[in-house]
């Protein structure tokens, strides 16, 4: 096995500056002010942190440059910010407000050579693309819109063209098991991380330490992206405002839990196990 | 020099992020300026040149905005002027770079910059965290050595005199340059303003120097 | 200008400035007496411009779900263990508001709920997927329909071609079998889901629990219609058998009353938030959504088990000018999920959106021709809600005040 330092990312969707976590891709329940659920993360472990706006690409917008710039005055770790990146000029307001990578997905898929030429203009290592992973009867496709529009075409092809066309990174989201916590799809990233030569973060279906543990030692997987299992496990311990819009009913169900370190907590149990990983 | 009363300029080439180390500076307390258009740069005690992105985007704006000169000039000015570059700043310090083809640095440090060979490491661009080890006797840094600090970049920096190289790095199991110190211009390859607490740490050591 | 109008609609074309849906929305109807010329009661907007649906989403909010709580222990007291192997019904198919019913009745409140499904004419994978799912996980006995497949498929035939209603068949099931089953099973306890009226059903509907039993009992043979047909010629000139079609008739006031079949809607006892009914279902039945955007609408959850569904939707565009994304835009902000501007881009991008995902195929098993069914579309669109023009059909009056005459 590589020894490899694996990541540990935080994952977090977005919808009007409210964090969201669905099923699937899919539900919009709030889970809190997102602002404080990363510098939460950043002072208990998280190696990266990835935003996604999760309705960009349905509405037409990007709304997350102010919420990134308030991010970089409080948290020093890389940030990656995807959803509705769609120009050069996109790209560059992410960057000036503190993100340090640009996560770009539906628009590849609409013009794969808008890829190519950011690469060249910001380097490979800033432009990641996240690939929407939706199984059908074992057959493998990608998605457009946060889950939302099949494309019938191969994941693995895909993550070849999108290597050559010079983006530096994958993140490999298993929609079928996305906010399942049943564990990764095994199968798709292994396939992947081990046929291409950039970094594949795997992502979709952690539940437990284990599964995590799994998906290192099974494939070729640079780092782990995780949202239900870590939003899930400290949301109670925030005070929350609710706003005019939005999902807030488990938000007004949820009982105060004692306080928790997930990452801190899976960093310890990864590194028993023999695992590299930042301290 | 305390840290509150050092000045920092940051140089922004229009192509990268550079809000987050403009905060990290400002975390420590420093007194920072962002330096857009050339200007003297006499009353800074630091500069810092930041940088991720291309290689080529990155020497034209230097040479286009006026801004080499600005920076060759504070170099020569005296010990406590120091130039600190980061990542593909400090690749810019070098002579050349093959990143898509040869193009020339600012001839700072002799030595160049070349890719990682995808025979020998087959995960291009390190991006990662990983430790730095510390090649010269320093109190100031050897609190760091052996600590997780983020790389991400596909080329790396390889000095021509040995005796300037600061800190190395392995990426499977290749050694190279992660640090450089010569006279008063220091580089790092890793990125301490997105390292968490060691990284904002690293910050204040570079500013002893002072 | 005015214009011709079909159904007995309102002339003037009004959308509720909160919902964003039209004052051409049909109330629930009775299905059985449904025929061409029937005028549709619709959905009543105020001269403000606000529709009882969305006033009753505010007096909603004030309810006292303690209370009514309360109410539904009392319920369940009476009945619970006391009918045998089984002491209430579910109807439903699996989908996040039946599995949402049938496992808080069971765990929650201990009940021994009998499910039962009027089957969907056309399954789709992940919609039989999550039967199977709601039935294995949760230990449930299950009740289907079997109907007499020819006779099924010539009434959904006749339902389009007369009144462009593929889903007649299906809504008629749907909303008697449980009450059948009631009756066949002495189990005189009956679990909807969310109250109808919340869609904007008259608002002196919502303050009873009680179905209104007109919606699945007859007094009058004679005056029931399938597929816009009444049932006597069906057998007389469709030849058409009365044994198959007794399935897709309701059961008669008389024997309801007689044995005393309650039905009730549990939307009306607890909070009832369909999109926490979505996670509900996920994890704690297995149900899934959709692998991909539902045509028509950019939900992934909502009425996704028969392939007939998605052409239903487009029928009501048809008919009505409002598509499934308007549906599903309507309940969401209802409930406060999204703002009128966001309903509104949603509107804008998949109302009316053609569903042709399945659409060959429910034609090719209806033995309709392709063409013909876009023929007899055009002869249900109302002169008042479209006009024809050198692109193509276009509503002449949208949520986006984007239509020809706006």
């Amino acid at each position: 096995m590589n020894k490899r330092k694996i990541r540990i990312i935080p994952r977090l969707e977005i919808k009007n500056g409210l964090l969201v976590k669905g099923i699937n891709l899919e539900g919009l329940r709030v889970l809190g002010d997102p602002l404080k659920f990363s510098e939460n993360y950043y002072n208990y472990g998280a190696d990266e942190i990835i935003y996604t706006d999760v309705v960009a690409t349905l509405y037409g917008t990007n709304n997350l440059s102010k919420f990134v710039k308030r991010t970089s005055e409080k948290v020093f770790v890389p940030l990656t910010v995807g959803g509705g990146i769609r120009s050069i000029k996109d790209i560059e307001e992410m960057l000036k407000n503190g993100a340090d990578k640009v996560s770009i997905n539906s628009s590849a898929i609409d013009n794969l050579n808008f890829v190519y030429e950011a690469s060249r203009i910001f380097g490979s290592s800033t432009i990641v693309s996240n690939i929407e992973c939706v199984k059908i009867k074992n057959k493998y496709f990608i998605s457009k819109s946060n889950g939302r529009d099949l494309v019938k075409v191969d994941p693995l092809i895909w993550a070849k063209k999108l290597e050559d066309s010079g983006v530096g990174e994958i993140v490999l989201v298993s929609v079928n098991h996305e906010g399942l916590k049943y564990g990764f799809d095994l199968k798709i990233l292994d396939k992947i991380s081990s046929k291409i030569n950039i970094p594949v973060i795997a992502a979709g279906g952690a539940g437990e330490f284990q599964h995590i543990y799994d998906v290192i030692r099974k494939t070729n997987i640079s780092g782990v992206s995780i949202s239900s299992l870590f939003h899930y496990n400290i949301c109670s311990q925030f005070k929350f405002k609710k706003k005019k819009i939005g999902n807030f009913h488990y938000l007004e169900e949820l009982k105060r839990k004692k306080d928790d370190y997930p990452i801190l907590k899976l960093k310890k149990f990864l590194k028993l196990k023999g695992i590299d990983v930042r301290s | 020099m305390l840290d509150r009363k050092i000045k920092i300029g940051v140089i922004d080439l229009k192509i990268n992020n550079i809000q987050s180390i403009v905060n990290a500076y400002k975390i420590i307390g420093c007194n920072v300026k962002i330096i857009n258009k050339p200007e003297k740069l006499k009353s800074y005690n630091l500069i810092v040149l930041p940088g991720v992105g291309a290689f080529k985007n990155a020497k034209k704006s230097l040479m286009s905005s006026g801004i080499e000169t600005e920076i060759k000039e504070f170099v020569s000015l005296n010990q406590n002027k120091i130039l600190f570059g980061i990542c593909l700043g400090m690749q810019l310090f070098f002579e050349k770079s093959y990143e898509f083809g040869e193009i020339s640095g600012m001839k700072l440090i002799k030595g160049e910059v070349k890719k990682f060979n995808n025979k020998i490491c087959n995960t291009i661009p390190h991006m990662s965290w990983n430790k730095i080890s510390l090649k010269k006797k320093d109190k100031k840094f050897e609190k760091f050595s052996n600590k997780d600090f983020y790389f991400v970049h596909s080329y790396y920096c390889e000095p021509k005199d040995k005796k300037n190289i600061l800190f190395t790095t392995s990426h499977q199991k290749f050694n190279f340059c992660s640090g450089v110190k010569v006279n008063n211009i220091f580089g790092v390859q890793f990125h301490p303003e997105k390292s968490g607490k060691h990284g904002i740490n690293f910050l204040k050591s570079i500013n002893k120097f002072i | 200008m005015k214009h011709k109008t079909l159904y007995g609609l309102p002339k003037k074309i009004i959308f509720c400035k909160k919902t964003l849906i039209s004052n051409q929305r049909p109330n629930s109807s009775i299905e059985f007496s449904h025929k061409i010329e029937s005028k549709k009661k619709t959905l009543f907007i105020d001269k403000n411009g606000i529709s009882d649906s969305w006033k009753y989403s505010r007096l909603k909010k004030k309810i006292n779900y303690e209370d009514r709580e309360k109410k539904l222990l009392n319920l369940l007291d009476k009945h619970r263990g006391k009918h045998g192997e089984f002491d209430c019904i579910v109807p439903g198919s699996g989908g996040k508001d039946s599995c949402y019913a049938s496992d808080i009745l069971k765990k929650k409140y201990n009940m021994n709920p009998l499910t039962v499904t009027w089957s969907p004419i056309l399954y789709t994978d992940y919609g039989k997927k999550n039967f199977n799912n709601w039935i294995f996980s949760g230990n449930l006995k299950n009740i289907s329909s079997k109907r007499d497949e020819y006779t099924m498929r010539y009434l959904t035939k006749l339902a389009i071609k007369n009144i462009l209603h593929p889903f007649q068949t299906f809504m008629l099931g749907q909303k008697i079998f449980a009450t059948k089953m009631a009756l066949k099973y002495n189990i005189p306890l009956v679990f909807f889901g969310e109250n109808e009226a919340e869609h904007g059903n008259p608002i002196g509907d919502n303050n009873i629990s009680l179905r209104n039993k007109s919606y699945f009992t007859f007094k009058n043979f004679d005056k029931i219609y399938l597929g816009g047909v009444n049932i006597k010629n069906l057998i007389k000139d469709h030849k058409l058998k009365y044994k198959d079609l007794k399935i897709f008739l309701p059961p008669s006031v008389e024997e309801v009353s007689k044995k005393n079949i309650e039905t009730h809607y549990l939307g009306y006892y607890l909070k009832w938030i369909p999109q926490e009914t979505f996670y509900y279902s996920v994890e704690n039945c297995g149900f899934r959504p959709r692998p991909f955007r539902t045509q028509g609408t950019y939900s992934k959850y909502n009425s996704i088990d028969d392939k007939i569904d998605d052409l239903h939707y487009y029928t009501t565009y048809i008919k009505f000018g409002i598509g499934r994304a308007t549906y599903d835009v309507s309940q969401e902000i209802r409930n406060d999920h999204i703002s009128a501007d966001e309903g509104k881009k949603l509107i804008k991008k998949y109302d009316g959106e053609f569903p042709d995902r399945y659409f060959h195929e429910v034609m090719d098993y209806l033995d309709i021709g392709h063409e013909s069914f876009h023929k007899i579309c055009d002869k249900f669109r109302s002169p008042h809600i479209w006009k024809k023009t050198k692109n193509g059909w276009k509503l002449r009056r949208t949520a986006n005040k984007d239509g020809t005459d706006d």
